[in-house]
């Protein structure tokens, strides 16, 4: 059998391991030699969700640090967020390691209050003073959907990415 | 089935499922979907020749169409070989629209190079 039947015959067999292992390897040198920005996957699912609600974006007005030093994301104990006559204010108790209990405060009382985590999410009214919380949520990276149920015709509100 | 197929398959059930609970309503699997497959739509972009900057605009476009053409996606397990096909035709008219973008650099130079340092 010459060397060209060889090529012939291995070219049109099945995968085997060492074809696995060539592209596992061609895999890793792509990755490494030129990788997807960091945070770009955050950045795309936070546009997928605004457009699908079509929402308009909270701006920060205010925050206190938990901790300090460049960060990709906001961290934060307390966050002021405004958006038209709209302002929300979230507070963020850190309970064990795994686990946060966030409370908050919307400027308006007939406020629906929507908090996602990456694979859920849970829905809350605000109470006649505005103010509403969340126990046991967990650590990560998450969105509030502000929606006022006075006004159904209003966009809903979404603040940026906040990590807990 | 082909050698290609036979090495994508799993991502293609996966999107196919995440895509399917998606347009049934329950969009839970739409976060691993996007990063299942952004690093291939990342790479297909880049190896038209995209900036870093144009492709991510171009990603992050491919994404955003996705949810608007999604009724118009007859099958969900098409939906890889869809964001692919729409990343490359979009990646392809920027690249065109700027021609002062570099060529993609040849990552096993990349990498040949860093091993040699």
């Amino acid at each position: 059998m010459t060397h060209a039947d060889d090529l012939d015959r291995l070219a049109a067999a099945a995968l085997d391991e060492t074809d696995e292992r060539v592209l596992s390897e061609l895999r890793a040198l792509w990755s490494a030699g030129d990788p997807p920005p960091g945070g770009l996957t955050e950045r795309i699912r936070f546009a997928m969700t605004v457009a699908s609600l079509e929402a308009e974006v909270a701006r920060i007005s205010e925050e206190s640090l938990a901790g300090s030093g460049v960060r990709s994301y906001e961290r934060a104990s307390t966050v002021t967020f405004t958006s038209g006559s709209l302002s929300a204010m979230i507070d963020i108790e850190t309970g064990d390691e795994d686990r946060v209990r966030v409370s908050g405060w919307v400027s308006e009382a007939s406020v629906e209050v929507e908090l996602r985590e990456r694979h859920r999410s849970r829905t809350t009214d605000v109470d006649a003073s505005g103010r509403f919380g969340f126990a046991a949520v967990e650590r990560g990276l998450v969105h509030f959907v502000l929606r006022r149920t006075d006004d159904p015709s209003a966009r809903p509100v979404i603040t940026p990415t906040i990590e807990l | 089935m082909s050698a290609a197929e036979g090495n994508t398959a799993p991502l293609t059930v996966r999107a196919a499922r995440a895509f399917a609970a998606h347009v049934g309503g329950d969009s839970s699997l739409m976060a691993d979907l996007v990063d299942d497959v952004t690093p291939l739509l990342w790479h297909v972009a880049r190896g038209q020749g995209l900036s870093p900057d144009s492709a991510e605009d171009v990603v992050q476009q491919t994404w955003l169409r996705l949810l608007e053409s999604a009724d118009r996606i007859q099958d969900p397990q098409s939906v890889v070989k869809w964001l692919m096909t729409t990343t490359r035709r979009e990646a392809w008219r920027v690249s065109r629209a700027g021609r002062r973008v570099g060529s993609h650099a040849d990552p096993t130079e990349q990498v040949a190079a860093a091993e040699l340092s």
